[in-house]
Order: structure tokens, then sequence, then C-alpha cells
């Protein structure tokens, strides 16, 4: 493990980047946790290979798109299965995750529409892909993909958000619901939940 | 050797880098095509209702570069390490979010090459400059250097079908390096064979 010298660098916000963050808690790696204040960040824009964040430097090379870093990391840290198949389960599934968050009107600067778009994302859309989630990890088994991935992460992770901002969004899903209070509760990951920045 | 199978419409769009992975790696696979028409009855035959999605001995993975990853890893187009792996993944990304920039669906027409012309001055070129700098810094014709990887593949596939679809089909003008860099991959064997015998699709 000392071998990797790493080098996580994001804004002061969890992101996808917390899935690396968690599993890099849980195998016990160091890693220097660097976030960049926003108003630093028009500086260092051009310093990054593609003029963005996240970015993973790892023994002098630098890795940018949270989802290459959270792949990356999963292989370094365990987390992508035992197989070809496995490992391309999580990722689809992982990638649904994705695809959850990304339907959130991040860069609406009208609070209405904002407001009424994100509504109808919570009774409409959202709930019909935790469905599906839920079909895939009742397939899975103990875990998505019979054991512990990245894709628990991540379902933690997106869930975690969607419970800040709809309190029963998860109730139409209980084993979805349960699931992410498991992976919660793994004790190598409940320790960073109650450390880290952002809390839980 | 698992039995493979690919669904999709009978169009490149997602499902094209999939099909020249498997070209490349000359391994067999059933290449489905669903009409519009058919689509709504197999629709709830695939894990998220939607495509491409690759069948492996029946077990499904859907997301389309899910599977591009998946095959890479399998025909051992992914750079032979996990750090290479990851930065073939970063460029994957990194292109999929730049093109995905452009707005297919504007009706307006001169509105469309309007936003089409800033999408590529704003986000598109700016990016396959820095592609072209990677090229030269790792010594190759492909972005990992001499050997070519899945990514290669990915570009070519991108511009492939941006070529045809935009009105004025002439992206890597610009891009020299990135123009050998698909000459090349267009030469290879299993893909000259495929780009001679694929069916034709609109985009």
């Amino acid at each position: 493990m000392s071998q990797y010298r790493l080098k996580l660098i994001y804004f002061p916000h969890m992101g996808r980047e917390e899935i690396a963050r968690v599993m890099l808690a849980y195998a016990g790696m160091e890693y220097e946790d660097v976030r960049i204040p926003y108003a630093k960040w028009p500086e260092m824009k051009p310093t990054m290979p593609f003029s963005q964040l996240p970015v993973l430097e790892v023994n002098g090379h630098t890795i940018c798109q949270s989802g290459a870093i959270v792949r990356y990391i999963a292989k370094l840290c365990g987390f992508n299965g035992s197989d070809f198949i496995q490992e391309a389960k999580a990722d689809m599934i992982c990638e649904c995750c994705f695809d959850i968050m990304m339907r959130f009107p991040w860069t609406e600067e009208n609070e209405q529409k904002k407001k009424e778009v994100t509504e109808k994302l919570l009774l409409g859309s959202i709930p019909d892909s935790l469905k599906q989630l839920e079909v895939m990890l009742t397939n899975g088994g103990e875990y998505f993909v019979g054991k512990l991935t990245y894709a628990d992460v991540a379902l933690m992770n997106a869930g975690q958000y969607l419970l800040e901002q709809k309190e029963d969004i998860l109730d139409a899903t209980p084993k979805l619901k349960e699931h992410l209070r498991k992976i919660e509760n793994i004790p190598g990951i409940a320790k960073w939940l109650s450390v880290r920045p952002g809390g839980k | 050797m698992p039995t493979y199978k690919l669904c999709y419409f009978n169009i490149r769009g997602y499902a094209e880098m999939c099909r020249l992975l498997f070209a490349e790696a000359g391994v067999e696979y059933e290449d489905i095509r669903y009409t519009r028409e058919e689509w709504p009855e197999h629709k709830p035959e695939m894990l998220f209702g939607q495509m491409p999605v690759l069948f492996v001995d029946g077990e499904q993975i859907a997301h389309s570069r899910a599977i591009v990853r998946y095959l890479a890893r399998e025909f051992k187009l992914d750079g032979g390490n996990s750090l290479n792996a990851a930065k073939c993944d970063m460029w994957g990304e990194v292109l999929y979010e730049a093109f995905s920039k452009i707005s297919f669906s504007e009706e307006d027409e001169a509105k469309k090459v309007q936003l089409m012309a800033s999408v590529f001055k704003e986000h598109i070129h700016p990016k396959l400059y820095k592609y072209e700098k990677i090229i030269k810094e790792n010594g190759g014709t492909y972005l990992l250097g001499e050997k070519i990887s899945g990514i290669d593949i990915v570009m070519f596939s991108t511009l492939d079908v941006l070529n045809d679809y935009l009105p004025d089909g002439k992206i890597l003008e610009q891009h020299p390096t990135l123009k050998i860099l698909v000459e090349e991959v267009k030469k290879r064997p299993g893909i000259a064979k495929w780009l001679k015998e694929r069916p034709a699709a609109e985009y």
C-alpha cells in the first residue's frame, strides 16, 4: 500500500469523489485529501490536464474524471468484484447512480424553475430508477454483485443525497433503504462517515 | 469464450464503439438491431429499459461505457495495467462529456448551427488539442503511445458518427495528429473488414 502516493484534489463538497474517499478509508489507504476553495479555482484551472476537478495524482500520474478515479480506486482497494463480469455489473450500477444524480438541475439559475424540476424528479423519474436498482439488488443477493463493490458505495452516496432532498424517497424501496443503512454501518465505512468533512 | 449478444437500434450511435471493439479483437457476437417498431416489445427485457445492452452468456451488462470498459478489459485493449486503464477511462469520459454538450434535438436550424459551432469552439476543439498533446507526449500514433487501445477505437467511433451527421463534417482539419490516429485505426485488419461489411446506418 505504501507504494502508492495518492493525492485527491477536489472542491470542498462531497460529490462523486466521496465514493473514492469511502473506499480509501475502508482499505486504510493513506492519501492527501486536498480541497480547493472555490475562489482559488480560476488560478489553478490552467494547471489541470483537462482544466477540471476532481483530479487524482498517483505516483506522478494525473487522472481526472470522477468516474475514472472511482473505478481506479476501486481496483486499488479491492472494491471491483472478483471477475470481469462482476466488475462490469458494478460499473453499470454505479453509472445508474451517477445518472440519477446528473438529472438534478445543478446549473439552473432560476430558483423557481430549479425547485419545480427538482420536485418533478423526486416524484417521478428518480423513484422509477430506484425501483430498477432494487430489482438489481434482489438479483445480486447480499450486495449488488454478490460481494461488496463500489456499486454499493455509489448507492449509499446517491441515497444519502436523495434522503436529504426528500426524507421518504426510499420508503417505496425498503430493500434499497435497508442496504444503504447496512453499508453505512460497515465498521471501516461508519468510522469515515463519523469524521469526514461535511458529516454524514 | 463467452457467447456475446449486443442489442441496439439499427444505427451506429452508442453501440458502434462496442461493435468496433469486437471487430478489432476478431471476436464473434450476435449484432441485434431492433427497429423502432420492434423496440416496445423488447424494452421490458432490458434491465434498465434502455439499449445498448450486452448479453454475456445470458447476463446483461447495460450502459454503453460500462460495456466498452468491460470489452476493453476482456480483449486486452485497456493498456495492460490499472493506471493505463484509468487513463483510457479518463480520456473516454472527457470525450463523452465534451460531445454530450451537442444538442441534437434543437429544431430551429439556424440556432442549431450556432449552438453546434459554440460547443465545438468552447468544448470540443480545446479537448481535441489536448488529446493531440497527449499522443505526442506518449510518442505515439495512439493515445497510450505505440500500442492501440480501446480509447483509440472510441475516439474513431465518436468522430465517425459525427462526421457523417454534422452538415460540415470536417472536424479533424485542425487536428492532424488525430487524423493520423483515425487513419491508422481504419487500417486495422478487423476494423477495415467491419467498415466494409457493416450495415449502412443513418448515424
